[in-house]
């Protein structure tokens, strides 16, 4: 068993983004905090800070997650990833990225990094999902600018592209 | 909108965390999946001196049938049981209910036991404990005992756990006849404005409802005809003290348990 | 600007001076290689401002939209701005963007004059294409746009007489249609106005009363398209605010002024899950006032969508008034005819007449005569023993005390300060309560009338009948939770006034007492 005090600052190790992540927090210090001020991420946002609107959804250990909700301390050990994996590289968008940005599936950006966190674990479990099932698994996002179609439409064509992408690995290999 | 401060106790057996229950009562509180406790710790409605993270305890993770019961413990996520593989002929209800519980983002994190301990009147879990007639395990440092269902809610987010006491697990009978769901939200994911629950018995239906009164409450009626049944879902509906609120007012809700509760008895009746 | 002040009188505003026009300004920029920046005054959030400038911009003079940087930041310190700059009131398309088109106008003129001039032919034959300007009758005879454009920085004695500089030109629009107010208050509140026409048709379900949109066709006229994509966002996202206001959105208040949709778990936001797709079909008429003939799109559906939605709803429901949100309780109001009565071996006194306030009545058996209970009732120390969370009780009077309390509801636990007032007393069968608790999560007062009896075995009957109201944060957070969490609260006094008169309780009893008191409080098991 192990007690973290109150008002002191104590290490958090886990790992971001597939690299080891290390820094401080008080055991009160949230994970969307942790990640904007402690690490300097700030691609994910803070929106409502009590779990409904999805602007701060990660990835921990290979499911979404409201990184309001979770503390800090809590990702110990884990493997957290955020929107700024999606990128393979600094100068180009990942699948589900252009595809957003073709579909014109952003407008002032505040819920994109939750959602594209949201689909992006999700495709990669369910490559075959369809209209409903991301349709289900977006309820649980609020986005006021665009009406939720060209994310939809997005969504499915970056599913499949990567359903492509895969089935070429495939029969490459 | 940021938690007051507390000590963060991080428990790896479930020993550790009765021992600080047993010490610090109810100025410590667990934490398990944190979807219900932390809004409350965010917006500081909640301040607990002290944390006891549980989702370390291998002990408390686990899905178990055995001999007709199914047991699950208090660190089995809502995904997790969404996701057992013999879910639909061990625990159909808990299958039909848990797509209506919350969102997949919040099912990813938040457990079975805590939706129950938290026992939010409109929250899904509790309804499905209700109607199945389930058993809560609470343990605290000097005892171990079960509660039943039907005790084991007291009132709104009330509960018969005392300060010491975690439940280690909630359990239901395996056998399962046929039974049905159905909730009325506002929007899809939302707090139940209405949800019945309905479990063929051998003599009749057991009927629940959530989202109405206070907690959970469930019925058991005999096989009834037409307008038998009508008259005692139209008393069950008085009964359960309906009261208007900003979604809906009672005479909405009391309307629907009168609908909806006579689709599902016909439906696990047929 | 002369918009706002209608809100003057005609006096107020002869002696202010009349204000009118709404000026939008925008500066291009060259340097010395060539670039163009083009700089407005409206600082977009997403609407895609910076795309259609460049793109307005490039148009003008021959270049590619991803050649023209598009600066919207502002230092009102350092730009051209005026009092009406700002992203605001669909002005982008009309005004700015069209100010945009002046200032590269402007520019290109002054261009084609310097690359006539060195071209050896006239204005008139001066084209701008493809990152060339150059002779229309002779393409060969071209240069560079950034050679012509970088002869300002380098070598301005080589510019024709009077161009001046082709560095950077600054525009101010106003269109002269927006004048003051006149003596009568009569203005046009717009320069052009964008027609939206919308029909939809809905089902309504008959046991939920939850709408739901089978099509909805939204038709829009907004001028000049400057991009079908940006466009088509604008009316998406506020087509679907104006479901959310139609169908979800309420700020509601209890009667004492206490916000009761504070979180996003009560103020209910459409998801992907409510919104339909759109089917969205255009018309292109070009405004004359304005430069680029658009006229702006945001705002559109906000104005329509409600509307149809609410005609659509009170087509299928045969009604003619209806109160936005659409919220399906209340919709069931309008169609439902009377209710089934209650079995009639209930209390008629049930629930029928509650409005918002928080009411509730109980009774609860006390092991002890009602004088002991009585006595208990007006005696600090039981009562410190007694209130719920109760740290320390103080007698100011015979019929006033205050307490200092933690109050909870599961989890949610507050400090307060309460203060409670008896009067009507009838010793010892009956007595008013007045109570009034403050503290940091919230506020919350009550009144209430106790009765007690005396029953057959030396016990006594209390009976309580109460009326409450609770505020603050609480409210906002948890309004729908908050006529449990005043029952139980009460509820929780009554169960240790009896565990009190009884003289202390095992679990088993306290149990038992409690299961005592929930039958009066309603729901079976």
């Amino acid at each position: 068993m192990s007690r973290w005090q109150a008002n002191r600052r104590h290490a958090v190790r886990f790992n971001l983004n597939g690299k080891p992540c290390a820094g401080e927090a008080e055991p009160r210090m949230l994970l969307t905090d942790f990640l904007r001020h402690q690490i300097g991420m700030t691609g994910t946002h803070v929106g409502c800070e009590h779990g409904v609107c999805g602007a701060c959804t990660v990835d921990i250990d290979g499911n979404p997650a409201r990184a309001c909700l979770t503390l800090a301390m809590q990702v110990d050990g884990s493997n957290v990833r955020t929107v700024e994996s999606l990128a393979p590289t600094a100068d180009r968008h990942g699948i589900l990225q252009a595809a957003f940005k073709r579909n014109h599936a952003l407008q002032c950006g505040f819920c994109t990094a939750g959602i594209l966190m949201s689909l992006d674990g999700f495709l990669r479990k369910y490559p075959h999902a369809d209209e409903q099932a991301i349709r289900n698994l977006l309820t649980g996002h609020l986005c006021r600018c665009t009406g939720y179609t060209p994310i939809v439409r997005a969504a499915l064509e970056a599913a499949a592209e990567t359903r492509d992408a895969l089935s070429r690995e495939k029969s490459d290999a | 909108m940021k938690p007051a401060v507390f000590d963060y106790v991080r428990a790896e057996h479930l020993d550790e965390a009765l021992e600080v229950l047993a010490n610090e009562g109810s100025d410590a509180r667990i934490i398990a999946g944190g979807q219900s406790l932390m809004p409350m710790l965010n917006m500081r409605l909640a301040k607990p001196k002290t944390l006891i993270d549980i989702m370390r305890v291998s002990e408390l993770a686990r899905i178990e049938r055995k001999a007709g019961t199914m047991t699950i413990g208090a660190a089995v996520r809502q995904a997790a049981l969404l996701d057992w593989p013999g879910l639909d002929e061990s625990l159909s209800l808990a299958a039909l209910a848990l797509p209506w519980t919350g969102h997949v983002q919040t099912r990813s994190r938040g457990t079975v036991c805590g939706s129950i301990a938290h026992a939010d009147p409109s929250a899904e879990l509790p309804l499905v404990l209700c109607a199945l007639d389930g058993e809560v395990h609470l343990r605290s440092a000097r005892r171990r005992r079960r509660v039943a269902a039907r005790d084991f809610f007291t009132g709104m987010m009330a509960t018969n756990r005392a300060d010491d006491e975690l439940i280690e697990a909630v359990s239901f009978a395996a056998d399962q006849k046929r039974c049905a769901f159905r909730e009325v939200a506002r929007r899809h994911g939302d707090f139940a404005i209405v949800a019945c629950a309905a479990v063929a018995k051998d003599d009749g239906v057991r009927l629940a409802v959530g989202g109405v009164a206070d907690m959970p409450v469930a019925l058991n009626l005999p096989r009834l005809e037409a307008s038998a049944l009508d008259d005692a879902l139209n008393a069950f509906a008085y009964d359960l003290d309906a009261r208007d609120d900003i979604h809906a007012t009672a005479r909405y809700r009391r309307d629907l348990v009168r609908m909806i509760g006579r689709d599902l008895v016909r439906e696990v009746l047929q | 600007m002369g918009y706002i002040t209608t809100v003057l009188t005609p006096a107020e505003r002869r002696k202010a001076g009349p204000k009118n026009g709404a000026q939008a300004t925008a500066t291009i920029a060259i340097d010395p290689v060539g670039s163009v920046m083009i700089h407005v005054a409206s600082v977009p959030q997403g609407q895609g401002h910076r795309t259609v400038l460049s793109q307005v911009v490039a148009d003008v003079l021959g270049l590619k939209p991803a050649d023209i940087r598009v600066n919207t930041e502002i230092d009102t310190a350092k730009d051209a701005w005026s009092i009406a700059s700002g992203n605001y009131a669909s002005r982008f398309a009309p005004a700015v963007a069209g100010t945009a088109r002046l200032a590269a106008e402007r520019i290109a003129e002054r261009l084609a004059r310097v690359a006539a001039s060195q071209l050896n032919t006239e204005i008139e034959d001066i084209a701008f294409a493809g990152g060339q300007v150059g002779s229309k009758r002779n393409p060969d005879n071209r240069l560079s746009f950034s050679r012509v454009a970088g002869l300002s920085h380098w070598s301005p004695a080589a510019l024709p007489d009077g161009i001046g500089q082709t560095i950077r030109e600054t525009v101010f629009w106003t269109p002269p249609e927006l004048t003051a107010p006149d003596e009568e208050d009569h203005i046009n509140s717009s320069l052009c106005h964008g027609f939206i026409f919308d029909f939809c048709g809905v089902e309504v379900d008959r046991a939920t009363l939850q709408t739901r949109i089978d099509r909805y066709v939204t038709s829009h006229d907004c001028g000049t398209i400057l991009h079908p994509a940006m466009v088509d966002g604008q009316i998406r996202g506020g087509f679907a605010q104006a479901l959310g206001a139609a169908l979800y959105e309420e700020y509601a208040y209890d009667r004492d002024g206490s916000f009761l949709t504070g979180t996003f778990a009560d103020y209910l936001l459409p998801t992907t899950a409510e919104v339909p797709d759109p089917v969205i079909v255009h018309m292109q008429t070009p405004s004359p006032f304005t430069p680029l003939g658009a006229k702006g799109v945001g705002e559109g559906n906000c104005m329509s969508t409600p509307v149809c939605i609410a005609n659509a709803v009170a087509d299928a429901l045969g009604a003619k008034d209806l109160e936005l949100p659409l919220v399906p309780a209340k919709l069931a109001q309008l169609v439902r005819g009377a209710e089934p009565a209650p079995p009639a071996s209930r209390a008629a006194d049930r629930d029928q007449k509650r409005s918002r306030g928080l009411r509730g009545q109980g009774e609860a058996i006390v092991d002890a005569p009602a004088e002991q209970v009585w006595n208990m009732l007006l005696d600090p120390a039981t009562l410190k023993a007694v209130i719920p969370g109760c740290h320390a009780a103080q007698k100011i009077s015979d019929t006033h005390f205050r307490a200092d309390v933690t109050l909870g509801i599961g989890p949610v636990k507050g400090r307060y300060r309460a203060d409670v007032k008896l009067s009507d007393l009838d010793p010892p069968h009956a007595v008013t309560l007045a109570g009034s608790a403050d503290g940091a999560l919230g506020f919350g007062s009550g009144e209430g009338r106790i009765t007690l009896g005396a029953i057959e075995n030396g016990g006594s009957v209390i009976r309580y009948e109460y009326e409450a109201a609770i505020g603050g944060r609480v409210a906002s957070i948890g309004g729908r939770l908050l006529d449990g969490a005043a029952r139980v609260i009460i509820g929780q006094f009554f169960a240790s006034l009896a565990r009190q008169a009884g003289g202390g309780a095992s679990d088993q009893t306290k149990a038992s007492l409690v299961v005592r008191l929930r039958r009066w409080f309603g729901g079976r098991r």
